[in-house]
């Protein structure tokens, strides 16, 4: 596959883009370039299983527009601390709109991808799919003494403040801020930082991820998924984001924030700081999250003056999610605008830092409603701290509250088939004529298929 | 069954010579006002029944939350300081059938003994973890000083379980002869079972887990701290076994060095006599364990133990007697599986633990300036990164025909098997798990003959087959 070779020293992504142009039509380009940790060799052309590459790195070096990387069984650690503070796999290379790249388990397989570094996947580029990968950190052999004692000292090291997947627009000039990014399909566990990460982008879907373990160690108050500093591409109509179809739990923060000097966030999902300002009031109820928390920043003096981000006008879905058991909220959002959070389920949440389930902070234009609510023993449905423009209604919780109360919202016990810590082993749909049954409620919440927006209440069918 | 006033009336007066009654307890249904003399007539409250027992008699406990509260009342739900005879201990156990569960709030422990021939059966103790959070805990836990005064902490950071706890008995009237037997002690935001300054104590069949959490005085599952000598006959004067403890782990700092310290599983801490000393060189951990004011012990209670040395603890016989720990499960505490610290004479075997330090680091089985441990047929498999055992200026340690997946030389016996021990079935919730050895585990009927237990963790008999098999479960 010689084309590689030509395009190869094409660094940027518009001179790539040019380069493309100018030499054939975007139909021929797609190709599929094989990885493999097991049998692969980075001197192979990636043509084929059988001449597989054997690192992410060495796909990420050769992928052009339209290409799809398919990713073997095998373990994938290599990490070049010369990338963005090391990862195993940047990807730096944008795809186009109508040549998105592609990264992607090869059918039947389950590669792995295990940190030892910054993050697991560094995402700097635009029109990326990223699907089916697993990535794993290292929470199981670390401690947490050795996490606090990491978290006094100047620097951080990363195998303690290690995010899984990023798409970080932090280092990128305005007009080069990534977009149309999806991960989908993905588990993300036992990063000491955050799970899933996305850091002034825009255009970007995470769905049907499992997301749990993460942020127990990291000195940033990190989350499960978080969006931190939306970086707006354009104002066309529809979602911009979109959080769905996510299994989220035990998320949590044990080691103070560096910031205040207190435990923070451990959020199973946030949507965090759309708000332009610079400076802004820190959570009241924990001081929490004042965005660029999430992942490590470099020596602050190497990053130019920012130029003011765009304001912030698109829509933000958070629909059909799971949220479990985090230390923080089930969902919180934070000086943040134009959100819909339609059909989660949320269950006891907010154990390490008393967050409430369903947790809006300083927003503005926040629609929540078919949600199911549960908080733990001595928690909170939901907070209604400086907001503008709160729609509630239609929510299911247990206890009687009224610090958000919608005219349709019901109040009882939703009667989940098996609640379980580990969210793979529980079930999480309602049982059979309970409250949130279409069967036993008004045609309004007749559930027709499983989980269309706005009807029934949660984020599963009933079984 | 109505019992006519006159006899009541024989009863309280020749007590000795008459058959144990047995007093019914009813969270349910009961009055204060009955007599207790049948599930018709049973008390309210745990309370009650600990004022009228007498030696020999059983109470029986009905289903119910008991969880009394009174305002200022900060000590236990449910405290024995009586003592019962040789021949006329006293039982405290679930109804046939039900399950009473004991619920702490804000005192210092759910049941706290400093009596003698005492047996719990059957209870359930849940602490308030679920409904805290760690940072209030951390606020709490890293305030020294109230209004200008020492501050001990809120006890509803500090809730023990079942405590024995002798640190205010005269020193003849120490708790011995203790029987903790099939309790499921969990979600206490500090110790699950700690036992302080007692004898001739046995906590088996019990299922520990989820405690330790919110406290500032490194709490563990199972506690043994400054074992009280109450004779020298031989046998076993300290037996832990059978038991199930899982996820035990402090995430508040001690306060004694203001890092995290211990949240083992089971934990042998301090039976030598120095009235301090070095601290755990791995997390300057230990010297143990409970809360303080309303406990009545300022030993155990006191942050510092040489800041406030408590006269109760004057004279504290040496430790010459032995300790069994055997057949217990022990993983995913945040300290060690099983750790002695400070302590002699103790047979730890027959133990399965999986995945332990998560916290703290500390060894699966970890012996510290320790004397005469003995480490037999015990399978041990540490996380990522974690160890099997640890030799911190310990004497007198014999270790063999132990299982365990990584090679290592701390200690070695010419019968150790370094390999996977191939469990069932591995889940973070112990009763999801099940850690019997598939077909092929090179731990079936292999045990060394020494020291060996007549059952298993669940009590089947051993050894069945060939041979006993190392680890807590004997397979056919």
């Amino acid at each position: 596959m010689p084309i590689h070779t030509i395009l190869c020293p094409a660094r940027s992504p518009l001179a790539l883009a040019l380069v493309i142009a100018l030499s054939l039509p975007a139909t021929l380009l797609a190709r599929e370039l094989h990885v493999s940790a097991l049998a692969g060799d980075d001197t192979n052309d990636g043509a084929s299983i059988e001449r597989a590459f054997a690192t992410l790195k060495k796909a990420a070096s050769v992928v052009q527009p339209g290409d799809t990387v398919l990713i073997g069984d095998g373990i994938y650690t290599d990490s070049d601390p010369a990338l963005h503070f090391g990862s195993v796999l940047t990807i730096s290379t944008s795809g186009r709109p109508d040549a998105w790249i592609t990264w992607r388990a090869r059918p039947g397989h389950r590669p792995e991808i295990r940190p030892d570094c910054w993050n697991g996947i560094v995402v700097n580029a635009s029109y990326q799919l990223i699907e089916g990968l697993a990535i794993t950190g290292q929470n199981d052999s670390l401690t947490l003494i050795d996490a606090r004692a990491d978290a006094t000292r100047p620097e951080g090291a990363p195998r303690f403040n290690m995010n899984g997947l990023i798409i970080d627009g932090r280092q990128l000039p305005p007009d080069q801020k990534p977009h149309h990014v999806i991960v989908r399909n993905c588990v993300v566990s036992k990063c000491s930082g955050g799970g899933i990460v996305a850091l002034e982008t825009d255009y970007v879907t995470i769905e049907d991820c499992l997301v749990f373990d993460n942020a127990w160690y990291a000195r940033y108050a990190n989350s499960g998924i978080s969006s931190i500093e939306n970086w707006a591409h354009d104002e066309a109509p529809g979602y911009h984001f979109i959080i769905q179809r996510n299994h989220v739990w035990n998320n949590r923060s044990l080691v103070p924030w560096m910031v205040t000097g207190k435990l923070s966030d451990g959020n199973g999902i946030i949507l965090d700081v759309s708000d332009p300002k610079r400076q802004g009031p820190t959570n009241p109820n924990a001081d929490a999250a004042v965005a660029a928390a999430a992942a490590p920043v470099a020596n602050a003096e190497e990053i130019a003056p920012k130029p003011d981000r765009p304001h912030w006008k698109n829509r933000s879905l958070v629909a059909n999610n799971v949220s479990a058991f985090n230390g923080g909220s089930g969902i919180h959002t934070f000086r943040t605008s134009h959100v819909d959070i339609v059909n989660n389920t949320t269950y006891h949440n907010g154990s390490v830092v008393g967050y409430e389930e369903l947790f809006s902070n300083q927003c503005r234009d926040v629609v929540m409603t078919h949600n199911v609510i549960v908080p733990r023993p001595g928690g909170r449905v939901t907070s209604n701290h400086g907001n503008t423009d709160v729609h509630w209604d239609f929510n299911l919780y247990p206890i009687k509250q009224d610090t958000l109360a919608g005219p349709n919202d019901v109040i009882a016990d939703p009667q989940f088939v098996s609640v379980r810590r580990d969210l793979r082993e529980g079930d999480f749909r309602l049982q059979p004529g309970g409250p949130g049954n279409p069967s036993a409620l008004s045609p309004w919440n007749r559930i027709l298929a499983d989980l269309p927006l706005g009807t029934g209440f949660g984020a599963l069918a009933h079984p | 069954m109505k019992i006519p006033v006159p006899i009541l009336l024989a009863l309280g007066l020749s007590l000795a010579s008459l058959p144990a009654r047995e007093l019914h307890v009813s969270a349910l249904t009961g009055n204060d006002a009955n007599d207790g003399s049948s599930s018709d007539r049973a008390f309210a409250t745990l309370r009650k029944a600990a004022e009228v027992i007498e030696p020999g008699d059983t109470v029986l406990i009905g289903d119910g939350v008991y969880s009394h509260e009174e305002p200022g009342y900060d000590t236990a739900v449910l405290h024995l300081n009586k003592h019962g005879r040789p021949d006329a201990w006293m039982t405290w156990k679930a109804a046939p059938g039900a399950r009473p569960e004991i619920r702490p709030a804000n005192v210092w422990h759910g049941i706290r003994i400093t009596g003698s021939y005492i047996i719990l059966d059957g209870l359930h103790v849940t602490g308030l973890n679920d409904s805290l959070t760690l940072i209030d805990a951390m606020t709490d836990g890293l305030t020294r000083e109230k209004d200008g005064k020492p501050y001990a902490g809120n006890p509803r950071f500090n809730t023990n379980g079942i405590s024995v706890e002798g640190g205010k008995n005269p020193p003849d009237q120490k708790p011995h002869h203790i029987i903790i037997r099939n309790c499921v002690v969990s979600k206490m935001p500090g110790g699950g079972i700690p036992i302080i300054q007692a004898d001739y104590v046995t906590v088996e069949d019990c299922t520990v887990f989820d405690n330790a959490w919110h406290m500032r005085y490194a709490g563990s599952g199972i506690t043994t701290f400054h074992n009280w000598q109450h004779d020298d006959k031989p046998g076993y004067h300290i037996v832990i076994q059978r038991n199930r403890v899982w996820n035990n782990r402090t995430l508040v700092p001690w306060v004694s060095t203001g890092k995290l310290s211990d949240g083992n599983g089971i934990l042998l801490d301090v039976t030598d006599l120095a009235r301090s000393g070095a601290s755990n060189p791995n997390a300057d951990a230990s010297v143990s364990a409970t809360p303080a004011p309303g406990s009545g012990s300022s030993a155990v209670a006191t942050p510092s133990p040489t800041a406030n040395p408590n006269p109760a603890a004057a004279g504290r016989p040496k430790w010459t007697a032995r300790a069994l720990v055997a057949n217990n499960l022990s993983a995913f505490n945040g300290g060690s599986g099983i750790h002695t610290f400070r302590t002699a004479h103790v047979d730890i075997v027959n133990n399965t633990t999986y995945w332990n330090g998560s916290v703290v680091g500390y060894d699966e089985l970890f012996p510290n300036r320790s004397v005469d441990v003995v480490f037999l047929n015990n399978i041990i498999v540490p996380r990522p990164g974690g160890r099997v055992t640890g030799n911190n200026q310990n004497k007198d340690i014999r270790w063999d025909g132990n299982v365990y997946p990584i090679e290592q030389n701390v200690h070695r016996g010419p019968n150790d098997i370094v390999d996977d021990p191939q469990f069932l079935s591995i889940a973070r919730d112990l009763r999801d798990a099940d850690f019997r050895l598939q077909p092929g585990s090179p731990g079936r009927n292999s045990a060394v003959a020494e020291l060996p237990q007549p059952v298993d963790l669940t009590g089947k008999t051993r050894p069945a087959g060939s041979g006993s098999d190392r680890g807590a479960f004997e397979q056919d």
